[in-house]
């Protein structure tokens, strides 16, 4: 049986526009009559082909700077390509900052109805899923405080209900569950497998191998911008551990 | 040149999504503060009086002077109100458009929607107060509704440019800044136009707009074809280059975040 591809990337290049150091204003760009270059194009990403299968748990690894989680928000259609192509077969839910959307000087409940329309839920689906969101994220009467007075683990509570409850085909997760307390990594985790179940996609970047481990049925090694090893979690996942002896 | 294509998506719902950021800009501007809403009444009346009381004996010869102030400065205030927020609007929206796929237009656009809610809405108590200084309305007050159009698409066109400008270039806020007053006081508010200036003022594109105004309120009459051509044709020669500014430097703004 022909197994159904999720997202295929196909020779994705990504360049940054970086400012140059020093030269933070026209200002400077014309007192040093033009030498000082402005800005500079620094390559993250050089020529990336990826393949995810429906109901693939794929995990990105990669030391800091190698380009995992440009390669994830590129995915995400956060950031442009140069070249190449990406086609994304489903909804596509992204958690790459959680709280990125939340308005400090607004309730809770205020900020899940704009951050799920920012998401892309029609205000049906919003006003049908809100208590679910509330539900999930246990934070009960404090939906109606405003968000500036959340603690760091309140708001990542909120922020992942809300992407949790736009029910996407293919989650993207980044290192989100870095932040909160243990009981919500947890719940994070079961709910991720709970998707797993149910034939979600997902695509993980963790620094922590043993997460990657525990969920992923594929992992994706990039170093340097390009895809150094792919395979099994126990292929690719020897040499891997054995680097950091 | 690389696309991202996405199948079987549900249609993200612009129109929504811009009614929702425009309510949140609304409520959050005035959320903390005393008088709230009211705000937006109070600082144009504050600087109509200013005008009015002491401006009126430095120009002389205008007739209804107030009313004449007002039914440009009114316009006036939106232009400068809204440039000047719309043109942090997308280096603000930094965090949201680095982990969510949304058209980074979408908070310009959402800002420029909700400045003009301020001002039909400032308009309610505005009528009674041009009412008051000598305006009849008229037929020709109808007119207002496409004049108040063609003039947010001329400020969107020019307060984008500088919203994506400014991703780049922080320099570009105080640019802003610095120049409206320098704007204001070229272009015919609070002074009527001597002859002499006549000609150049034609080449001050906010000048039409204003008059435009001003033939329909301070006048009460249809404003003649040529106004309407020259502000349309600007509005659209606006909103071309913006969109061409946007498109030209979208891919850089995540860069820059």
């Amino acid at each position: 049986m022909e197994k159904e591809i999720a997202i295929e990337g196909k020779g994705i290049e990504v360049s940054f526009l970086v400012q140059n150091q020093g030269v933070g204003s026209i200002k400077q760009f014309v007192l040093s009559l033009g030498r000082d270059k402005m800005f500079k194009r620094k390559k993250i990403l050089k020529g990336i082909d990826i393949t995810v299968y429906k109901g693939d748990c794929v995990g990105l690894i990669g030391t800091n700077g190698s380009g995992k989680s440009t390669l994830l928000r590129t995915m995400a259609g956060v950031i442009p390509l140069d070249s190449g192509s990406i086609n994304t077969y489903g909804r596509l839910a992204p958690m790459l900052s959680l709280g990125a959307g939340l308005e400090m000087e607004m309730s809770g409940l205020e900020n899940i109805r704009l951050n799920c329309t920012l998401m892309g839920l029609s205000q049906k689906d919003i006003d049908a899923s809100t208590q679910e969101i509330i539900d999930f994220s246990e934070l009960g009467e404090d939906i109606h405080m405003q968000v500036k007075r959340y603690s760091s683990g309140m708001m990542a509570r909120l922020a992942f209900s809300m992407v949790v409850a736009t029910n996407p085909d293919i989650l993207i997760v980044d290192e989100a569950l870095s932040v909160g307390d243990a009981g919500f990594r947890n719940k994070c985790l079961a709910k991720i497998r709970q998707f797993l179940a149910n034939g979600t996609t997902i695509l993980y970047v963790s620094h922590r191998f043993s997460e990657i481990q525990s969920i992923c049925n594929r992992v994706v090694w990039i170093k340097e911008g390009t895809i150094y090893k792919e395979g099994s979690v126990q292929d690719v996942g020897e040499e891997y551990m054995a680097q950091f002896k | 040149m690389g696309r991202i294509k996405y199948y079987n998506s549900r249609l993200k719902t612009y129109y929504e999504t811009i009614k929702v950021v425009a309510a949140k800009n609304l409520k959050l501007r005035y959320k903390n503060s005393f008088l709230g809403f009211l705000w937006t009444l109070i600082n144009p009346l504050f600087l109509l009086l200013i005008f009015i009381f002491v401006f009126r004996h430095v120009v002389t010869g205008v007739d209804r002077y107030p009313l004449y102030v007002t039914s440009g400065l009114l316009f006036w205030n939106f232009f400068v109100s809204s440039s000047n927020q719309i043109i942090n609007k997308i280096l603000e929206s930094g965090p949201i458009l680095k982990a969510v796929n949304i058209p980074p237009i979408i908070f310009p656009l959402s800002s420029l929607v909700s400045n003009m809610a301020n001002l039909l809405l400032s308009l309610i108590p505005f009528f009674g107060i041009m009412i008051f200084y000598g305006f009849r309305p008229d037929f020709s007050t109808i007119l207002l509704i496409p004049a108040i159009a063609i003039f947010a698409v001329f400020t969107f066109g020019i307060a984008l440019t500088l919203c994506c400008m400014n991703v780049f270039f922080r320099d570009v806020e105080m640019f802003w800044t610095t120049i409206t007053p320098a704007l204001f006081y070229a272009t015919p508010v609070v002074y009527q136009v001597p002859a002499e200036m006549a000609r150049v003022m034609l080449f001050n594109p906010f000048a039409h707009f204003i008059n435009l105004f001003h033939d329909i309120i301070y006048n009460g009459t249809f404003p003649d074809a040529e106004r309407w051509l020259i502000c349309t044709a600007l509005a659209l020669f606006s909103i071309a280059f913006g969109l061409f500014v946007y498109k030209q430097l979208r891919k850089g703004f995540v860069s820059n975040f």
